[in-house]
């Protein structure tokens, strides 16, 4: 299992298609960045054309209010967090479906046996896609941190965009650093889930671009049924992966349960399709 | 052998891909069925009294989203509605030509004769598949209005119009304005994005163009500028809404022809000199 899983993990992270998305997601949040620097100096100005005392300790320049995950009005954030399931799935979320269709399962199912297979294979396509996502945004961290401070973020500050009683509001007032850390992980295991669906579908649907794009209209499709699921379910929270997945969230604020109610039927779904449907289906 | 290609494409690119086009049906009825919900709400408190018309509909569904002012006070919030109009539409087109070109239509390729034919036997697919894209898409809408008993009239309500699409002023317009805006760049801009989509296709993969048309919808949703194509075809952003600040539909038609006829141009040069072995 180890030794399948290394060679896995490495074709997940070293093929060209992760490659390319990562790029592609880096250069998003570059765009963030020039953005928010031109915001910045567009402040700095302003403080100084109204004979105020510019000084960089302003809660305004904090990494915590500034950086893709937490501001909310740039056209870089705009990008990422529309696109976000497709750097996901085109990670490597096809590659179950290439791997069936070239006949490559074959000869892996000959050498080992197919729960090694499987659950490798749902592995490296859980961490390709978590990665895609999380990747980037730790980069658009490090690039705030040039330009930024770490004041703490201030809740009577009008700048913030933390909505009361959402997720974490508590922590990010008073732990940012532990915050940005936890949200990462959601949305490296969400994401993660994500690029999974790609694989279960491979089990059913015969086209490649259906596999890997029927989840983001799923993805879209939940965003516009979102207020009729929230009535459904008696919740003003928000519940779609849309929006939830941005640290800060809006439109409305996000309950933990509805991310961790979202994380586990996903993975009942994908990770018992995947083995189940590749123990008993014939790859021969 | 023109002709012949399109049939060939008409056949396998739109008779055996009707799956497509039942679900835009389910997902037309949906958008109806919440207009019909949200008129139906209006009537009952008393905020509108006129008759609801089949205009409206279509002006509900094509409202896309009010002029974004970027602010932290103001989080980008993209239209999901419009951008599943879309987006739906560049993905039933999607897939087809590059299928085609690896399997059955290299056969095709080499009896035709010339790749010429084959690249505008593709275009004009496209064209004809956003036209019945959205030829489906107003038969839903007009079927739903005579099964709820709303008149199908060409007429909109202006004050019904207003609450839907959440405007400041009653939405007046007049006929000619309501088919150009409601039913003509709908269909014109589709098609230019779905072209623009095959021809990016060539160059790149088809997932990654349909990434950049994605991102052209989402563009057009952040800035409200006439040369972002997605603009012309939201009534929020109109002429009719926002008066003289509201895009130009004459631009809006220029756009989407020029970069329908570039599309076309330039994908039968490179596809002259295309490795088509290299896609398998």
């Amino acid at each position: 299992m180890k030794r399948y899983l290394k060679i896995e993990l490495k074709k997940a992270l070293t093929n060209k298609w992760f490659l390319a998305v990562l790029g592609i997601a880096v250069a998003i949040t570059f765009l963030n960045s020039k953005e928010m620097i031109e915001v910045l100096i567009q402040f700095q100005e302003l403080q100084i054309r109204m004979g105020e005392h510019y000084h960089e300790e302003y809660v305004f320049l904090s990494l915590y209010g500034t950086w893709i995950g937490v501001e909310n009005h740039t056209l870089g954030m705009a990008f990422y967090f529309f696109l976000f399931p497709l750097f996901a799935l085109a990670a490597y979320g096809w590659s179950y479906y290439g791997e069936r269709k070239s006949g490559y399962v074959k000869n892996v199912v000959s050498r080992t046996n197919k729960n090694i297979y499987f659950a490798s294979k749902y592995i490296a396509t859980f961490v390709a896609g978590g990665l895609a996502m999380v990747i980037p945004m730790i980069i658009n961290i490090f690039l705030t941190c040039l330009y930024s401070n770490f004041a703490l973020p201030d809740y009577l500050y009008g700048y913030v965009a933390m909505s009361h009683g959402s997720l974490w509001a508590e922590l990010y007032f008073t732990h940012p650093l532990l915050f940005t850390i936890g949200y990462l992980a959601i949305d490296f295991v969400f994401c993660g889930l994500i690029a999974c669906i790609s694989m279960t579908l491979a089990f059913f649907i015969r086209s490649r671009l259906a596999v890997l794009l029927l989840p983001f209209f799923f993805l879209l499709g939940v965003d516009y049924l979102k207020r009729g699921i929230g009535g459904w379910l008696g919740t003003e929270f928000e519940m779609s992966p849309m929006y939830f997945l941005h640290p800060t969230p809006f439109p409305r604020p996000v309950h933990g349960g509805v991310i961790l109610l979202w994380m586990l039927v996903l993975f009942a779904i994908t990770f018992g399709i995947c083995m189940t449907r590749g123990r008993k289906d014939d790859v021969f | 052998m023109f002709f012949k290609l399109f049939c060939h494409d008409a056949d396998s690119g739109i008779r055996k891909r009707c799956l497509y086009y039942l679900v835009l049906v389910v997902a037309v009825t949906i958008f109806c069925q919440e207009c019909y919900m949200k008129v139906q709400a209006y009537q009952y408190r008393g905020l509108v009294t006129e008759n609801v018309t089949w205009m409206d509909y279509l002006a509900f569904l094509f409202q896309g989203m009010e002029v974004y002012i970027p602010g932290p006070e103001n989080p980008f919030v993209f239209p999901v509605m419009w951008v599943l109009i879309f987006l739906f539409s560049a993905y039933a087109t999607l897939s087809y030509p590059f299928d085609d070109l690896t399997h059955y239509g290299q056969q095709i390729l080499i009896r035709s004769g010339g790749r010429g034919g084959w690249w505008l036997s593709k275009c004009l697919w496209n064209l004809c598949s956003s036209l019945l894209y959205f030829g489906i898409f107003y038969g839903v809408t007009l079927l739903f209005c005579l099964y709820r008993e709303v008149p199908i009239s060409l007429q909109t309500t202006p004050d019904l119009v207003k609450e839907l699409i959440q405007a400041e002023q009653p939405v007046a317009m007049g006929v000619k304005e309501g088919i150009c805006l409601l039913i003509v760049m709908p269909v014109l801009v589709s098609a230019a994005l779905n072209l623009l989509q095959m021809m990016l296709g060539l160059f790149l993969k088809p997932l990654f163009s349909f990434g950049i048309v994605s991102s052209i919808l989402i563009l057009s949703a952040y800035y409200k500028e006439e040369w972002s194509l997605g603009n012309h075809t939201m009534l929020l952003r109109s002429r009719i809404v926002l008066g003289e600040e509201g895009v130009s539909p004459e631009i809006g038609v220029v756009l989407s022809v020029s970069i329908l006829l570039l599309s076309a141009l330039m994908g039968k040069l490179y596809f002259k000199k295309y490795d088509i072995l290299s896609r398998e």
